[in-house]
């Protein structure tokens, strides 16, 4: 009976606990929210009548990244407090967001007006979407007054290019002005057969070719055929190798059905007329696909690295200039003597690439946040070059070692590379020292804005509202072909038939809207 | 049916005594059916066992030997190198506490409420346990949506980066609760009345009387709740940014992400390529993750049959 009666005083008092628990720290957060709005409005007035001299109080802020935390964050975090402690006084809270629910959850935290003062956000994410409902902050004026060192690190082009609306509406991030596109060739395959370097795409297919005769358990080309990866399906990754170019448009993503062609601020439909470059490109994927080149299950394949890695690939497509280091040290130790090499047939000659200027990657203030301009201090702060190692590469001697002025190299994995999500700048970013010669001279050369055409449409952002029913109709339909289409899979006729006849009509409404807003843009241009 | 139910009471040593008998009696190809049906359910057993037998045993290969030959039955050369690498960090430790404790504090307490609540339910002396009831179904069927329950988690309760988030939202799980309601209504209400007389009040007739009497739905509900508590990452993923508060499935969880990348960075020119963790990293992840419900299962399985029958065949 006595037992009985202690459990019932047990349970009531846990359930007792459980509501005294949540108003108290309901209290605690409450005060804290308070305390931190005091004072950011302390600083902001002192720092607007220029007193400099005057230390800042202290201020955490959140700030949302995407992917893993890594293993060192923490001694980095204190080690970058510690620097600004004297200056901007500034404490980081990261929150790091897996990449699969980065949409869901800061559209969420955006929307509950949760405090967050930096944000990562980016076109492909819902960047137009958050600002159109009035979540972030226009910079310019913050830029000004806080960010005259973040100004400097980056290209005015850089900024022009990426406005939305007229306005500045996150720091752009980005290390070059051109995106690198790369295929990786099995160097020890390549010379093991007495070729020369692969200078052209038909040496790249001879290659392929000799590695088919010869390999038996290696397969000579792999792309992607995954979902959103569709510019680098092994038909439509061509585009960034041969001249004259074909720009993708603003409205469709990466699909190559709306071009740009000429820099002459018209969009081309390949509904209405096929292009015979784009035509050969398919068909050259899908006599490579029959032949047995490329890889069978590449519509399956997800974790291309790790195939690349087993040593069980002759090429494949990639993203960025050069040979990631992490490959070839995989590659090594799986496959002894494997050895990665970089081929690119992208021209380094001045004003061959057309590029909008624009970047993949912004940093945003919310809205709601509360410190402002501690946050555009911080953005500021992370573009010195010592505080920009820190944060880009950690600890040095720990986690990387610099070589030269503007090269590094990395030390373990316990500080993945992530600079991409707040940090990059074209000026203070450092190149894997375990690149080529001639990967490192097309970072350099793309990394200033004057070596390249400037696409007439620079500075032009497509609002996709009117058409929204139609490019999310579309985007369903060709999410059935177009791999399949560009990767050689299934037969190019009738998969372009059948593309043509389910999507032709709303693309040719997304066209129409595009070029009216194109035409709209160039008018005031002039 | 109807009497293989009756007769169940009648002990183990009946049964026994019959399965002997049947053994002596078998004529021959009754006996060639039953090695049949030992080789088919052993078969169809290894066949189940099979995948999470290559999981196990490959999360300890060396991971050059899994990268050239592939996932194998029995590796080339065995390592315990994902483990080293995976209990190198603290995560694990602070995971495995998280889980525990957001599932043994979190089961508690989503019972002791459900069970509180669906005998209210189930009581005939309550006045508007219709009404009650409508409601609880009604919140089956219509939901506020993920922003209205994000604000109301982290803005008027604000339980962000507390336990509390991980708990609080499944306390009460209609479902469950008419389960309950269901068992309890099948306790006869001269219960009740014999306690009262005897003069015990409402309390004392629950917690004295019908919780004790109830432990079958007490564990089916138990299980379930625990279950629902170890393997959520969705509570977690919204409203724990702490890291060090997060559970395991958020290990699990980051994991898949960084495999998919390509599925959702679709359109961005950059390469985000994570640095994956190794084949058998991933692996020992799996296995140091499902650790515990997987060998809590054997002990409880009986249960959970018995539960799903309460709740179907009264229901």
């Amino acid at each position: 009976m006595r037992t009985r009666k202690s459990l019932t005083a047990l349970m009531i008092a846990s359930a007792l606990a459980a509501s005294v628990a949540g108003c108290s720290s309901n209290s605690n957060d409450a005060d804290a929210g308070n305390a931190g709005s005091a004072s950011s409005s302390a600083p902001a007035s002192s720092a607007s009548e220029g007193s400099k001299a005057t230390k800042l109080d202290p201020v955490t802020l959140k700030i949302v990244l995407p992917g893993d935390r890594p293993a060192d964050m923490d001694a980095i975090i204190k080690e970058a407090e510690k620097r600004m402690a004297d200056n901007i006084n500034v404490k980081l809270d990261l929150v790091f967001v897996p990449w699969s629910d980065l949409a869901q959850k800061t559209q969420v935290m955006l929307a509950s007006g949760e405090d967050v003062d930096l944000i990562f956000d980016a076109p492909w994410l819902h960047m137009e979407q958050m600002i159109s409902a009035g979540y972030y902050e226009p910079m310019d004026d913050l830029l000004q007054q806080y960010g005259q060192d973040a100004i400097k690190v980056r290209s005015q082009q850089m900024f022009d290019a990426n406005k939305f609306q007229g306005k500045i509406y996150g720091l752009p991030l980005g290390n070059t002005h051109l995106a690198g596109r790369t295929y990786l060739v099995r160097k020890d395959l390549r010379e093991k057969y007495g070729l020369q370097p692969i200078k052209t795409y038909d040496e790249l297919i001879q290659y392929a070719y000799k590695v088919k005769e010869n390999e038996k358990d290696v397969v000579p080309l792999l792309a992607y055929g995954q979902g959103a990866s569709t510019d680098q399906a092994w038909g439509a990754f061509r585009e960034y190798m041969e001249y004259p170019q074909f720009i993708r448009s603003d409205a469709l993503g990466q699909s190559l059905v709306l071009y740009y062609k000429n820099n002459d601020g018209k969009v081309y439909n390949l509904f209405d007329e096929m292009e015979p470059t784009i035509w050969s490109w398919i068909q050259d994927a899908r006599k490579l696909y029959t032949d047995g080149l490329i890889h069978p299950d590449v519509l399956a394949l997800k974790d291309i690295d790790s195939v690349i890695n087993s040593g069980k690939v002759g090429a494949a497509v990639y993203n960025e200039f050069g040979v990631p280091s992490s490959l070839n040290t995989a590659l090594a130790k799986n496959v002894p003597g494997a050895e990665l090499e970089a081929v690119t047939f992208v021209k380094m000659e001045k004003g061959a690439n057309i590029t909008n200027f624009k970047q993949a990657n912004f940093q945003a203030i919310p809205k709601v946040s509360k410190h402002k301009d501690r946050a555009m201090m911080f953005l500021n702060w992370t573009a010195q070059k010592e505080n920009y190692d820190l944060l880009a590469y950690g600890i040095e001697g720990k986690n990387y070692e610099k070589v030269g002025d503007d090269q590094y190299k990395q030390i373990g994995t316990d500080y993945s590379y992530f600079p991409y999500a707040w940090v990059w700048n074209p000026t203070t970013d450092r190149l894997n020292a375990g690149f080529d010669e001639e990967t490192i001279k097309h970072y350099q050369f793309n990394k200033d804005a004057s070596n390249l055409t400037p696409s007439i449409l620079t500075g032009f952002s497509f609002d996709p509202t009117p058409v929204m029913n139609e490019i999310s109709l579309y985007n369903a339909t060709e999410a059935k072909y177009y791999n399949s289409l560009f990767d050689g899979v299934t037969d190019p006729d009738s998969t372009w038939a059948s593309l043509k006849k389910e999507g032709a009509a709303n693309a040719k409404k997304i066209q129409v809207e595009l070029q009216k807003q194109i035409d709209a843009f160039l008018a005031q241009k002039k | 049916m109807e009497s293989s139910i009756t007769q169940a009471p009648s002990g183990k040593l009946g049964r026994a005594g019959k399965a002997m008998k049947i053994k002596a009696d078998r004529s021959p190809s009754e006996r060639a059916f039953v090695g049949f049906i030992y080789a088919f359910t052993g078969l169809f057993a290894l066949v189940c066992l099979l995948p999470f037998w290559i999981v196990a045993i490959n999360s300890f290969a060396d991971e050059s030997a899994i990268k050239r030959y592939g996932y194998q039955l029995i590796p080339r050369i065995f390592s315990t190198g994902a483990y080293e690498f995976l209990f190198r960090g603290k995560q694990v430790a602070s995971s495995y506490m998280v889980s525990t404790t957001v599932t043994v504090a979190g089961t508690v307490l989503a019972v002791l409420i459900t069970a509180m609540y669906a005998y209210v339910l189930a009581h005939p002396k309550v006045k508007y346990r219709n009404v009650l009831s409508f409601l609880t179904y009604f919140t089956m069927i219509f939901g506020a949506g993920l922003v209205g329950f994000y604000i109301l988690i982290a803005n008027w309760l604000h339980l962000k980066d507390t336990l509390w988030a991980l708990i609080l939202p499944y306390l009460l799980n209609p479902f469950f609760a008419f389960i309950m309601v269901s068992f309890f209504r099948t306790l006869p209400y001269e219960i009740n009345e014999a306690a009262t007389v005897d003069g015990a009040n409402d309390l004392r007739i629950f917690f004295g009387i019908i919780l004790p009497i109830s432990k079958p739905v007490i564990a089916t509900v138990g299980l379930f709740y625990a279950l629902q508590y170890w393997n959520d990452f969705f509570l977690a993923l919204l409203f724990i940014d702490d890291y060090k508060l997060h559970p395991l499935q958020i290990m699990i969880r980051q994991l898949i992400s960084n495999i998919n990348i390509g599925a959702y960075v679709g359109g961005s020119q950059t390469n985000y390529g994570q640095p994956l963790p190794t084949y058998s990293v991933q692996l020992a992840t799996v296995c140091v993750t499902i650790g515990p419900i997987f060998l809590l299962y054997p002990f409880i399985q009986r249960y959970f049959v018995k539960g799903i029958t309460i709740g179907a065949l009264k229901g």
